[in-house]
């Protein structure tokens, strides 16, 4: 008399120790369960629970475990059981457990749990539906004869058409809904053909999201099947995808429609090929390149991009459709660049042929895939290069990153050949690509450098190296690398980074390494390229070493003068004077940020009269002694050092230095000049004796200097003209007519300043 | 001017200068070529008056709307308007404004000095004199004539 017994329990376990006390009064009794009846009241009992307090839940779905356990159970109780489970529990992990429990029932839990869902609207239900479903599928279970129900009672919900309502408390997102149903739809083989057909008839949908879940849904599916799967499907497949693509309205839908494409040829791909059996990769391939193959061979058209895309997507997908594909398309793209004179179809082809490249980079080996077109593309790329036409060598030059290395090595190959071509055409433009700014996008010019920018100019050297094999190309590649190497050092870096200067020294030790051993090239790098780096290098050094010096000098520290003795040496070095002279401008000015009294810095008083009453006698000896090239780096120094001193200081000690000074109006460096002149003037207003003695050489350098081609020069000296008109009368006047008669010419200066100038001196004189 | 003769017009009306001119960012380019204007002219013009410490600008004698320069044509006329109509300095300050000219514009220039229309009595003489380039030139070599037209154009003291 179990049966009441068990009721009687049920009644009083419910009083007392709960379900859990219920649960193993269950077990034990479990095998003499076979009473329908009693099963039913149980399973009532249960589903109740369920909807009590959620602490209750899991004993209770144990217990209906240990209840569906029963070989016994009521046809419709798994489907009850389910509808309660939906319709009261929200805990996942529970319901899994609960399914391994129903693995036992096969294809009725099927056919039930198909029916309770069939009208499922509650968005929460379905979310669960469709994990359940999801579960259902990727464990294996066995469907029978229902897979094509469980695929309709899914599937119906595809494309998913949610909008949550506003303050949804349950927060159910549109694409949770999307991403488990399709998890549920692509979970199993078995459905691919049901749901193939499916995701071509909604491909035809007008709706955008429609088309993109179904494109998403497509990916996610293929990436399981094997070609047997979609075999049947794949002309319907491409004519859809190949629609999306020609047809595209939107760009999303055209990534996803190509990257569907790569999906399903990789499923293709994957396919284990028989002796006897088609090879379905290759059918599909061609399938594929009937349709889009002759687009390419009219570049002018609309259609030669979808289509290149299109082939494209296709190579990516595997090393064995990559090559299918490039042997198909790269004789005709080859021979149509070589047919074609005009330039905008052969940029087109240009880009498409690189894009290729570039799909076939997400391959290994993708050297193998062009190892046998490779001199074909080297002499497109040559001739693109040579191209009179810039816009062709700037897309070449722009596409340099992504075009193969060995590509470019080529290149390398080719320069043997036509040395002259390449100095002509290639390496300047190479040469404008390195120094050019990129486009004015504002203010910030600077910070809109972008990586490519920076990519561009790397390949841009890695060229310059791979050319430079003739002596005659070597030399005018060179001087570029140079170049580069000392725009860095003059602190116009304009972008470039340590990593290109670094690469511009690789290229030249790569060049030295690879050139041909003749004796021009021999004398390039012995002449001119090897003490360029190393003054280079000098000129780093001397940069850091004269704020030290400053630092030192501002103290007057001991050790100040050995530096310093230094630097007066260097003025006598042919390539490191001017930057030396130029040096003491450094020493002697004041510096706003740095080495002030503002910053604290220790600032001995006179300084620069120190410095210079300290080391005047040293100047003038080297200049007399130096040949007379190296004389302007003296003169530059002094007229530096001097023109720092405070006016009094200048007026008295210039007499002293009145040779070189003159000397240095005669110098041809228009910085010394000026610098000379602006000494000079004030020292004219109360000329020294020695001073008027020299005043024939004074008067003549100084009308020389009116025709000066630098204005404030012209201007400088008729200052100083004006300023002689008023030594002593007697001493002057001699001078007059010839005076005269010269500034007639700066009346008629083309700047206005200047005119000025010779007015006022003429009047007095 | 000697101290004790009577001057003719002891109170004169007096004008305030124009400042200076303004620079330009041109003016500095090396590049740029600035043709002479009539400003510039006028600038050349900072002659003083023979009977006052004051220039002829002063006393508006020279007005830069009197200028008239044309560069391309190497062609330069002045009007100049003498402060009372029998004014005897017409012709000295007219002989000034012309040397200055001279000594300061480029050989190819044609200077023509004239008095303002209807200002002066012997105006047309005046023109008559400072047009004949040989009655100039003659004048400019009688030493004590020169003196006084040279201490005309020698730069104000004071400034």
């Amino acid at each position: 008399d179990g049966q009441f017994t068990i009721l009687q329990l049920v009644e009083s376990a419910v009083l007392r120790s709960g379900t859990q006390h219920m649960k193993r009064v269950i077990f034990c009794h479990h095998v003499s369960l076979s009473l329908f009846s009693a099963v039913e009241v149980l399973i009532a009992f249960f589903e109740n629970r369920l909807k009590d307090h959620y602490v209750i839940t899991p004993p209770v779905l144990q217990g209906l475990r240990a209840l569906t356990k029963s070989t016994v159970l009521p046809p419709g109780s798994a489907v009850s059981m389910l509808r309660s489970l939906f319709q009261d529990v929200h805990v996942q992990v529970i319901l899994t457990k609960t399914l391994k429990s129903q693995q036992g029932l096969g294809a009725d839990f099927v056919f039930g749990f198909v029916q309770s869902m069939d009208g499922e609207r509650d968005p929460r239900n379905l979310l669960l539906a469709f994990q359940i479903a999801k579960s259902i599928v990727r464990r294996g279970y066995d469907l029978g004869k229902f897979t094509e129900e469980l695929f309709e009672v899914t599937s119906c919900y595809f494309p998913i058409d949610f909008s949550p309502p506003p303050n949804d408390p349950h927060g159910i997102t549109r694409e949770e809904l999307i991403q488990m149903l399709r998890d549920a739809l692509t979970g199993t083989p078995r459905f691919a053909e049901f749901l193939l057909p499916l995701i071509i008839e909604k491909l035809d949908s007008d709706v955008l999201s429609a088309k993109l879940d179904s494109l998403q849904t497509l990916i996610a599916g293929v990436s399981q099947y094997e070609h047997k799967d979609v075999a049947e499907f794949l002309e319907g497949l491409w004519a859809s995808l190949r629609r999306e693509v020609f047809q595209t309205s939107s760009e999303k839908i055209e990534s996803a429609g190509l990257a569907a494409l790569t999906a399903l040829t990789s499923c293709l791909s994957r396919s284990v090929l028989h002796s006897d059996s088609e090879d379905s990769l290759s059918t599909f391939l061609d399938l594929v390149l009937k349709d889009c193959k002759h687009h390419l061979c009219e570049p002018d058209l609309k259609l030669v991009w979808p289509s290149a895309k299109l082939l494209q997507a296709a190579c990516s997908a595997s090393n064995r459709a990559s090559h299918i594909i490039t042997d198909a398309v790269m004789p005709s793209l080859v021979e149509q660049y070589n047919s074609r004179a005009q330039c905008s179809h052969r940029r087109t082809l240009l880009e498409v042929v690189q894009r290729f490249i570039q799909s076939a980079k997400t391959c290994e080996n993708e050297d193998s895939v062009f190892l046998a077109f490779r001199p074909s593309l080297c002499s497109m790329v040559f001739s693109a290069l040579t191209e009179t036409d810039s816009s062709l060598t700037a897309s070449i030059l722009l596409s340099l990153p992504g075009l193969l290395l060995a590509v470019v090595e080529c290149a390398g190959a080719l320069a043997e050949l036509h040395p002259a071509a390449f100095i002509t055409k290639l390496i300047p433009r190479l040469k404008k690509e390195m120094f050019s700014e990129p486009m004015d996008q504002g203010d910030n010019r600077l910070a809109s450098e972008t990586p490519s920018h920076h990519a561009v100019r790397q390949r841009c050297l890695s060229a310059l190296a791979a050319v430079s094999t003739q002596p005659s190309v070597v030399q005018e590649s060179t001087p570029v690398l140079l170049e580069v190497l000392s725009s860095a050092h003059t602190g116009n870096l304009s972008g470039k980074t340590v990593e290109e200067v670094v690469l511009a020294c690789h290229s030249l030790q790569r060049i030295a390494k690879q050139v041909q051993d003749t004796e021009e090239t021999g004398r390039c790098f012995h002449d001119v390229i090897i003490p360029r780096l190393l003054s280079l290098a000098l000129q780093a050094a001397l940069c850091s070493c004269l704020q030290v010096a400053k630092a030192l000098l501002l103290r007057y520290h001991p050790l100040f003068t050995t530096l310093t003795d230094k630097l007066f040496s260097l003025l006598d070095d042919a390539d490191l004077g001017p930057a030396a002279a130029d040096g003491f401008r450094l020493l002697m000015s004041e510096s706003t940020d740095i080495l002030n009294r503002g910053c604290h810095a220790d600032v001995r008083i006179m300084y620069r009269q120190r410095f210079f009453s300290e080391n005047s006698a040293k100047l003038v000896q080297g200049f007399n002694a130096a040949p007379q090239e190296k004389k302007p780096n003296y003169l530059k120094a002094l007229s530096n050092i001097v023109n720092k001193l405070p006016k009094q200081v200048q007026v008295t000690e210039l007499p002293a230095l009145l040779s070189l000074l003159l000397e240095a109006l005669s110098c041809p460096d228009q910085g010394v000049q000026l610098s000379t002149l602006s000494c000079l003037e004030p020292v004219l207003v109360d000329p020294p004796p020695a001073l008027i003695q020299q005043l024939e050489a004074l008067v003549s350098r100084l009308l020389a200097l009116t025709s000066s081609p630098v204005m404030s020069v012209r201007i400088a000296s008729l200052r100083c003209i004006h300023a002689i008109s008023c030594f002593p009368e007697h001493e002057v006047l001699p001078f007059r007519t010839r005076v005269l008669r010269a500034l007639a010419r700066p009346l008629d200066d083309r700047k206005r300043l200047v005119r000025r100038g010779a007015v006022r001196a003429r009047a007095e004189w | 001017m000697s101290g004790g003769t009577q001057l003719e017009n002891a109170n004169p009306v007096v004008f305030q200068r124009s400042g200076d001119r303004m620079l330009t960012s041109n003016d500095e380019d090396e590049d740029v070529h600035d043709p002479i204007d009539d400003r510039e002219i006028f600038d050349i013009l900072s002659i003083n008056d023979p009977e006052h410490p004051l220039s002829l600008e002063e006393l508006n004698v020279v007005e830069q709307v009197r200028v008239k320069v044309d560069d391309a044509e190497s062609k330069v006329g002045i009007e100049f308007t003498p402060t009372i109509p029998h004014c005897s300095m017409a012709t000295l300050i007219g002989l000034s404004i012309k040397v200055k000219l001279l000594r300061s514009l480029p050989d190819r220039f044609k200077i023509d000095v004239h008095i303002t229309p209807g200002t002066h009595a012997s105006e047309e003489a005046v023109n008559k004199q400072l047009a004949d380039k040989e009655r100039v030139a003659a004048a400019l070599e009688n030493s004590s004539l020169l003196e006084v037209v040279n201490q005309c154009l020698t730069p104000t003291r004071g400034i």
